[in-house]
């Protein structure tokens, strides 16, 4: 069990530079999810941290030890593949124990330990099996029994969920979270799917474009985003983005309504409201035309058009909105963010 | 019933495609079993008395047995030299997704042997190597070489990248990932590469016509000299020349199924 | 992306091509640069070699018979090509339609080219025997007169063709069905709602789409046939006369029988660069039909 220190870390493929340059401390113990759009670096920097990719400039450490110049192996480090890159000629047992083989463990031991991490995930009458004789989820549980076998430094999981269906995805990532408080070992997890990002992640990373867009825990990120773009990617659905004049009295809209809004400052900004953030208003708010109405059983998703800009209001199911019909919306009191307009940075 | 006639047209055509293709080989061992009497005749006999008597004769008065076995070490060893030589530079070549090798494989295949084949001699003679197994093994292990590179090109191309890099995770060198990891899995790919190998070693004859000598000589330079000799010998002829092509056939036909797809593999690949 | 830990790593893995590398510079690049230097040079057996600047050469296309194993070699080819490409289609159509292939048949089809040539040239000498042969024995149940085949100058090359043709059509075939089988299925169906008739949804959607397949299996072929040798080595020795006196047939007599081989180095090297010239120019054509 170690900590992951990134320092100065630059990776540059041909004279395209991925990640520019790239600081961040995973602390032991901790589960860390990287998260961002696709060609975000997310799994660059996964697989810098295995060693599958070598550093163009900068220090990777591994508890104290610098690991640049180390072999994955070297590394002491497990990985969970996309695909689970299974070998398909071994059985679920060899395939669990080749990498303790790797490191001369002796026989007696390897199977105590292949046998205890297939009871721990439940699937020990699997053990004579090939993995074309599983289905997905069987062969997820058979990835992350190899990793956990290795008892390594820190597991890394390349998008391990991204080829099971939707139900089994949640019992999934229930389990890996079960795991990783009963292992106490550092995870990193990178996905591109932000509910996994906030139902395991102790901190989470969100990236864009190789850098580092804000460090911090789910409540973090989701109450007090950094920028718009951290806004908009957590949260679903995304996050409404209005242009507005900041005045004395709150944020005038481009079509004059005033909404309700504490803040000093003066002049254009961009005010952000999250769908669950809207609520009846008696007087006053914005007059929002209904578009489309999508009843989602425990609440009610509502579009309308604010302006040029689509906006989507999360509203109890007992609402009963109509489509075509005017609802009156206020934003919940200390909900609303405002964004820099050019820089898109969170104004306070 | 548009289909099935259509159907049976179409098999029709294969049967008869099928038996233009077997006839030559089908009338080399028949004539291979005729008497001298009946491999002559003129028509052409059909129903005759099989006789082994050109296989004996053949076995007898020449040293059959000698040439097969020169045949057998020739190809043999330099199957497992292309083997030795092609593996690890496939595979490399494969990890490295360079493409030299299959390069230069080509265009080994694409130069006409006589562009060897002047040197060779030069060199084989200056080092007395002419007429030596060594010279056989090495001259011919250009033949194989390619192909093993050829065969095992795609086969290895075809294993995900994840699994190489599992490999690696779990501790795997160079060496030993190629051992355990990355051959068990084009197993099939290196059936076929060995025996495509043997058998083109076995067939190839220009090398061999130039560079061994009677005690080195393989069967199909030795079958030259038999034509020489087995003008008005037919049945003899074709006695030595089904026993040739044996092994390439009783080999090939063994592995039929993975050998078609190893073939389209390569040449769909370009 | 390439497996790359560490530097240390990456030279294990060029460590790997090291013996192929050396044995290729030992066993086929050196013999090739000697070639060609030999080929700037005369010499004759049991003499050191002299700088003869570009004579070999000059007395080479000075030489009839190098323009008639030209014209030879030329003629073999595209017959052969031409013959094993309709062949191999029309075959390969035949097994694509019958969508079994049991696997006598699949032993049926590899036969041939796993026969050496030299047993291809033997069956073929008895086969086409001018007087006793059972080649002459079909004509004649059909009525046609007898051929000398291989005895005849003008039939010669035909049934060289022939011969070769018989060899590796099914080798050309199964390429073509690989090919066949890897197009899409729904292009086909598409064609069928759109009304197409079996023989244009042929000529205007499946051999437009082969045609790369096509263009392999002619490179593959073409290396071969140009530097024709084995079975006409066994067959006619390049006779009669010189009617099959391929460039092959021809450097190997000048080499190996003469033992020109500064001559013979010449002629190898306008071969080779004859090969290669072919495949780099169907190579392109196949660039430019890829789909």
């Amino acid at each position: 069990m170690a900590s992951v220190r990134l320092q100065g870390l630059r990776k540059r493929f041909g004279t395209h530079d991925v990640i520019p340059s790239l600081d961040l401390e995973i602390n032991d113990h901790e589960f860390m999810v990287f998260v961002g759009p696709s060609g975000c670096g997310k799994s660059t920097l996964l697989r810098i941290i295995a060693g599958l990719e070598p550093i163009t400039e900068g220090d990777l450490f591994i508890g104290d030890r610098r690991v640049n110049d180390l072999t994955p192996a070297q590394r002491d480090i497990a990985m969970v593949f996309q695909d689970y890159a299974l070998y398909p000629h071994m059985t679920v047992y060899q395939n669990m124990a080749f990498g303790l083989e790797m490191r001369h463990a002796a026989k007696a031991d390897i199977e105590t330990r292949v046998l205890a991490a297939a009871r721990m995930l439940e699937i020990e009458p699997l053990l004579k099996r090939r993995p074309r004789d599983l289905s997905g989820g069987q062969r997820q549980r058979v990835a992350m029994g190899r990793a956990v076998v290795r008892d390594p430094q820190v597991f890394l999981f390349d998008e391990p969920l991204s080829n099971l269906d939707a139900q089994l995805r949640g019992q999934v990532r229930g389990e890996i979270k079960a795991l990783s408080q009963r292992l106490q070992t550092t995870m990193v997890f990178v996905t591109h799917d932000q509910v996994e990002a906030m139902t395991m992640a102790d901190r989470i990373v969100v990236l864009r474009g190789g850098v580092i867009q804000q460090v911090g825990t789910p409540e973090q990120i989701y109450s007090t985003p950094a920028n718009r773009f951290v806004a908009g990617f957590i949260g679903s659905p995304s996050m409404n983005f209005l242009p507005v004049t900041l005045e004395a009295g709150g944020a005038r809209l481009e079509d004059g309504t005033l909404l309700p809004v504490l803040t000093t400052r003066r002049g254009p900004a961009v005010l952000g409201i999250r769908p669950e953030h809207f609520e009846p208003a008696g007087e006053g708010g914005l007059a929002a035309q209904i578009l489309l109405v999508e009843p989602l059983g425990a609440d009610t998703l509502v579009h309308f058009n604010v302006g040029a800009v689509r906006c989507i209001a999360r509203v109890a199911p007992d609402t009963r909105p109509q489509m075509g019909e005017t609802l009156r919306l206020g934003v919940a009191p200390g909900k609303a963010f405002l964004f820099d307009p050019e820089s898109g940075v969170r104004l306070g | 019933m548009n289909k099935r006639i259509l159907h049976i047209l179409v098999v029709a055509q294969l049967v008869v495609v099928a038996l233009g293709i077997l006839f030559p080989i089908v009338w080399m061992v028949m004539s291979s079993l005729k008497s001298s009497a009946d491999v002559t005749a003129y028509p052409p006999s059909f129903l005759f008395k099989p006789t082994l008597e050109n296989y004996t004769h053949l076995l007898e008065t020449t040293p059959f047995f000698a040439y097969a076995r020169n045949s057998l070490i020739e190809s043999g060893a330099s199957t497992i030299l292309g083997l030795a030589l092609g593996i690890p530079a496939a595979y490399a070549a494969s990890v490295t997704r360079s493409s030299w090798p299959a390069l230069v494989t080509l265009s080994a295949r694409m130069a006409p042997g006589t562009l060897f084949l002047v040197p060779w001699y030069v060199v084989f003679k200056a080092l007395g190597l002419v007429g030596t197994y060594a010279a056989l093994i090495l001259t011919q292990a250009a033949i194989t070489l390619p192909i093993v590179i050829w065969v095992l090109l795609p086969a290895f191309d075809a294993i995900p990248r994840s699994i190489l890099e599992a490999a690696l995770v779990d501790g795997c060198g160079v060496l030993r990932s190629l051992w355990r990891v990355a051959l068990p899995l084009v197993s099939s790919g290196l059936v076929i590469a060995t025996i495509l190998g043997f058998v083109f070693s076995w067939n190839y004859f220009l090398f061999a016509l130039v560079l061994s000598d009677e005690g080195t000589k393989p069967l199909v330079v030795a079958a030259f000299n038999y034509i020489g000799e087995g003008s008005t010998d037919w049945g003899g002829l074709m006695a030595a020349a089904t026993l040739i092509a044996l092994p390439p056939l009783v080999l090939a036909i063994a592995v039929q199924r993975w050998l078609v797809a190893g073939l389209t593999l390569g040449a769909v690949k370009g | 992306m390439s497996l790359s830990a560490s530097s240390r790593q990456r030279g294990a893995i060029a460590l790997l091509s090291l013996p192929a590398v050396f044995f290729t510079a030992l066993m086929v690049v050196f013999p090739v640069g000697y070639t060609i230097w030999l080929s700037f040079r005369s010499a004759p057996l049991g003499h050191a070699t002299q700088f003869a600047g570009l004579a070999n050469y000059a007395q080479l296309f000075h030489s009839g018979s190098f323009w008639n194993s030209i014209e030879v070699s030329l003629a073999l080819y595209l017959l052969s090509l031409a013959l094993q490409l309709i062949a191999g289609t029309y075959l390969a159509l035949l097994l694509f339609h019958a969508r079994r292939m049991p696997a006598i048949l699949r032993s049926i089809l590899i036969s041939p080219f796993m026969v050496p040539p030299v047993v291809v040239g033997m069956m073929f000498l008895v086969i086409l025997d001018p007087s006793l042969g059972a080649a002459n024995w079909i004509l004649s149940l059909f009525g046609l007169p007898p051929s000398a085949w291989l005895a005849s100058p003008q039939w010669v090359i035909p049934t060289i063709a022939l011969i070769d043709t018989w060899q590796w059509t099914p080798f050309v075939a199964l390429i073509v069905l690989g090919g066949l089988q890897s197009l899409p299925p729904s292009v086909y169906e598409a064609a069928k709602i759109d009304g197409a008739p079996a023989h244009l949804v042929f000529w205007r959607i499946t051999l437009p789409l082969l045609l790369p397949t096509l263009m392999t299996a002619a490179i593959l072929r073409s290396v071969d046939l140009l530097r024709f040798f084995d079975i006409i080595y066994v067959t006619t020795q390049g006779g009669p006369l010189d009617a099959s006196d391929t460039l092959n047939v021809l450097g190997f007599h000048i080499g190996f029988e003469l033992f020109q081989f500064g001559y013979a180095s010449a002629l190898a090297v306008t071969l080779t660069a004859m090969v290669f010239g072919v495949v780099l120019s169907l190579n392109r054509l196949r660039k430019a039909v890829a789909w």
